[in-house]
């Protein structure tokens, strides 16, 4: 019996003495914690590290995808008593105040009626297999070496009818100058898609860079004139079956920045070609011999590089049509564009 | 007690941290100084006498630019009396700007770019019908190249060269008749040029494929003429079907393969594109313009002045990309 006490006092004491070594050691784990937690605060207090690209660049999440179902967006709708808003502050060059009313601008689906019905014809924008998104790409994917590049894309061209997800839209313009009004504009665009358009991001010697894809398809953009109340529309000029396809820069290769400089106005840049081939012919032309990688690199420019194509079938006006008009395989070697004041 | 003294420092190290990365905003008075607001103008004036209005939009805005198309194609429709599967404006391998010797670039300029809408106030019904539109620039300098196909619009073209590159092309008797009117190679002959009916001699900006003298024109010398150089207003001297003393006066458009745009190295005014349902006069200050149904392309007087021997043998393209079709490949 002694022998069991004395075993459950040493077993006591077994257990305080673990319990109090689980107490210092736990103290112990706190104290370091805390302190850890506390360095790392002071680290970052001090001295916030950024990521390196080469890091950034190994993150490749799922991103983020927008699609908008049941959507509407109706603004300025003039044509059943609602309100507009204004673009003031511009001037004409004599110095006469303008204002550009906004009305009838709109986003909807079929049967809108050119923004006249647009609430009750939503739209469904992007769907969830095919949405928009937003991403972290790696920057090797997209021509920019070890980067991280931000993306933001409309969703991917896909075969077969997606007439359900191609919105109506439209905008009308009215022109107040120094108090009197003038004709209006209206646009209307039917069935709009954007797919396979995308602005990509990353960062440059110190300033952001960027590429951009724009596609347009319609089956239908219309263009007409009203009197300044919006009566008495005249003959609409009708653009059938557009197709845009924009693209500026190249990656890094030729990237596109947007910049302000010190007296506020703004320079957008696509990269020049000049001084990307190391040995020039006499006529100025690319001498490095087909091996050589800046001879491949524009070889591959000129032939897969950013292009810019312009197609719409017909122009009907009034019933007369002025046929087709293309523009094939554009390519910016190199755009700078200056803003200045006019007055 | 530890807890509580952890999150007082997290606290205090979080809330430095937030004062640390706190963005100040800019101040009005700082904000007051950015200026570069100012670079759209909108004006609006009319034509009373031909009904209608007109809205201009400019942008204040440098554009340099090198660009290159395979195709620049504006209103391709079947019209009678012109070539199936014609167009109002057809260049291919278009390019602006052109890259030098040294492997410059030498950029396309623009000074202030406008669009343009023309109104139509139908005295009739009182409807307001958009009758054409217009993009132009301000000033425009700098090589535009390409195979010119068809070209509908107002492109005169100054010739200016030496009597010695007329000679050249003329026979023995055409040689005595321009020795009687007292050119030499030394004189300096001037004459005008715009698209052209090759056959006729008649101006003919309609899917011209032509550029030349028209039809009752004459050489006419500015420098280094002789005493008898007045002969040259005379008949025998004039343009008739596209001909001066059995000389060629009209060439293919395909031959200006390079037009340098521009006056004297300073950016020319009234280049644009237009596009309208009828013919409109449309303004640049005290010049007017009057483009013709369909797509239209004006280069004003001035803006290109090319020399007998271009007249005669064309204009070689200019470089427009490294990797040049027109260069070897190279």
């Amino acid at each position: 019996m002694e022998y069991l006490e004395a075993e459950r006092d040493i077993l006591i004491r077994i257990l305080e003495v673990a319990s109090m070594k689980i107490f210092f050691q736990k103290l112990k784990a706190r104290l370091i914690g805390t302190w850890f937690l506390i360095l790392c605060s002071n680290f970052s207090y001090s001295d916030l590290e950024a990521l390196t690209d080469t890091h950034l660049s190994d993150i490749d999440g799922a991103g983020i995808g927008i699609v908008l179902e049941d959507f509407v967006f109706n603004a300025g709708e003039t044509v059943n008593g609602g309100g507009t808003f204004e673009i003031n502050g511009l001037k004409t060059s004599g110095g006469d105040d303008v204002t550009i009313g906004i009305s009838q601008f709109y986003i909807a689906g079929p049967g809108s009626v050119q923004g006249a019905d647009a609430t009750d014809h939503p739209v469904n924008i992007g769907r969830l297999v095919n949405p928009f998104n937003l991403e972290l790409r790696d920057g090797n994917d997209v021509g920019v070496t070890d980067k991280a590049v931000f993306e933001f894309s409309a969703p991917t061209k896909i075969k077969g009818s997606r007439l359900s997800e191609r919105p109506n839209t439209g905008i009308r313009f009215d022109l107040d100058i120094a108090g009197t009004r003038y004709q209006s504009l209206e646009n209307h665009i039917k069935s709009l898609s954007i797919d396979g358009s995308y602005a990509r991001l990353w960062g440059g010697n110190g300033h952001v860079e960027g590429e951009f894809a724009l596609n347009i398809n319609t089956p239908e953009i219309q263009f007409f004139a009203c009197d300044s109340l919006g009566n008495n529309c005249g003959d609409t000029v009708n653009f059938r079956d557009v197709n845009i396809e924009l693209q500026l820069g190249f990656g890094e290769y030729q990237s596109v920045t947007f910049e302000v400089d010190d007296t506020g106005n703004f320079i957008f840049e696509v990269g020049t070609l000049e001084g990307k081939c190391s040995s020039l012919n006499d006529t100025g032309g690319c001498n490095s011999g087909v091996a050589a990688q800046d001879y491949k690199d524009l070889a591959k420019y000129y032939q897969s590089g950013p292009q810019s194509n312009v197609y719409v079938d017909k122009v009907i006006v009034g019933g007369q049509d002025f046929g087709s008009t293309t523009v094939s395989n554009l390519q910016i070697q190199y755009l700078e564009v200056k803003s200045h004041d006019l007055q | 007690m530890l807890n509580i003294f952890s999150k007082l420092v997290f606290f205090l190290l979080i809330f430095s941290s937030m004062t640390n990365a706190q963005l100040v905003p800019i101040d009005e008075r700082e904000l007051s100084n950015a200026i570069g607001q100012a670079f759209i103008n909108i004006d609006h004036s009319s034509d009373v006498n031909n009904s209608l209005d007109f809205t201009k939009i400019t942008f204040g805005l440098d554009i340099k630019t090198s660009l290159n198309a395979d195709l620049l194609e504006l209103g391709k429709y079947d019209v009678a009396g012109k070539a199936a599967g014609s167009a109002d404006i057809k260049i291919t391998d278009f390019a602006l700007g052109h890259i030098d010797e040294s492997g410059s670039i030498v950029p396309f300029e623009i000074a202030d770019p406008f669009i343009e809408l023309a109104f139509d106030n139908d005295s009739v019904t009182g409807k307001q019908n958009l009758a054409g539109v217009r993009v132009g620039f301000g000033g425009a300098l700098g090589k535009l190249s390409g195979n010119i196909e068809y070209l509908t619009g107002n492109i005169d073209i100054g010739i200016r060269g030496f009597g010695k590159s007329i000679y050249d092309k003329a026979n023995t008797g055409q040689d005595f008749l321009l020795w009687v009117a007292g050119v030499s190679d030394n004189s300096v002959l001037t004459a005008g040029a715009e698209l052209v009916n090759k056959n006729t001699g008649v101006s003919d900006p309609y899917r011209a494929q032509y550029v030349g003298m028209v039809n009752g024109q004459n050489l006419s010398c500015d420098q280094n003429c002789g005493l008898f150089s007045g002969l040259l207003d005379l008949d025998f001297a004039s343009s008739q079907g596209c001909s001066v003393l059995g000389i060629d006066t009209c060439f293919p458009l395909t031959n200006f393969k390079s037009l340098d745009i521009g006056n004297n190295g300073q950016k020319s005014e009234g280049l644009f594109v237009s596009f309208q349902t009828k013919d409109i006069a449309w303004k640049d200050g005290s010049n007017s313009t009057t483009a013709s149904r369909g797509a239209f392309i004006n280069i004003p007087n001035g803006g290109i002045t090319v020399n007998f021997d271009q007249a005669f043998n064309g204009i070689p393209r200019s470089r427009t990309r490294y990797l040049d079709p027109y260069f070897g490949g190279r």
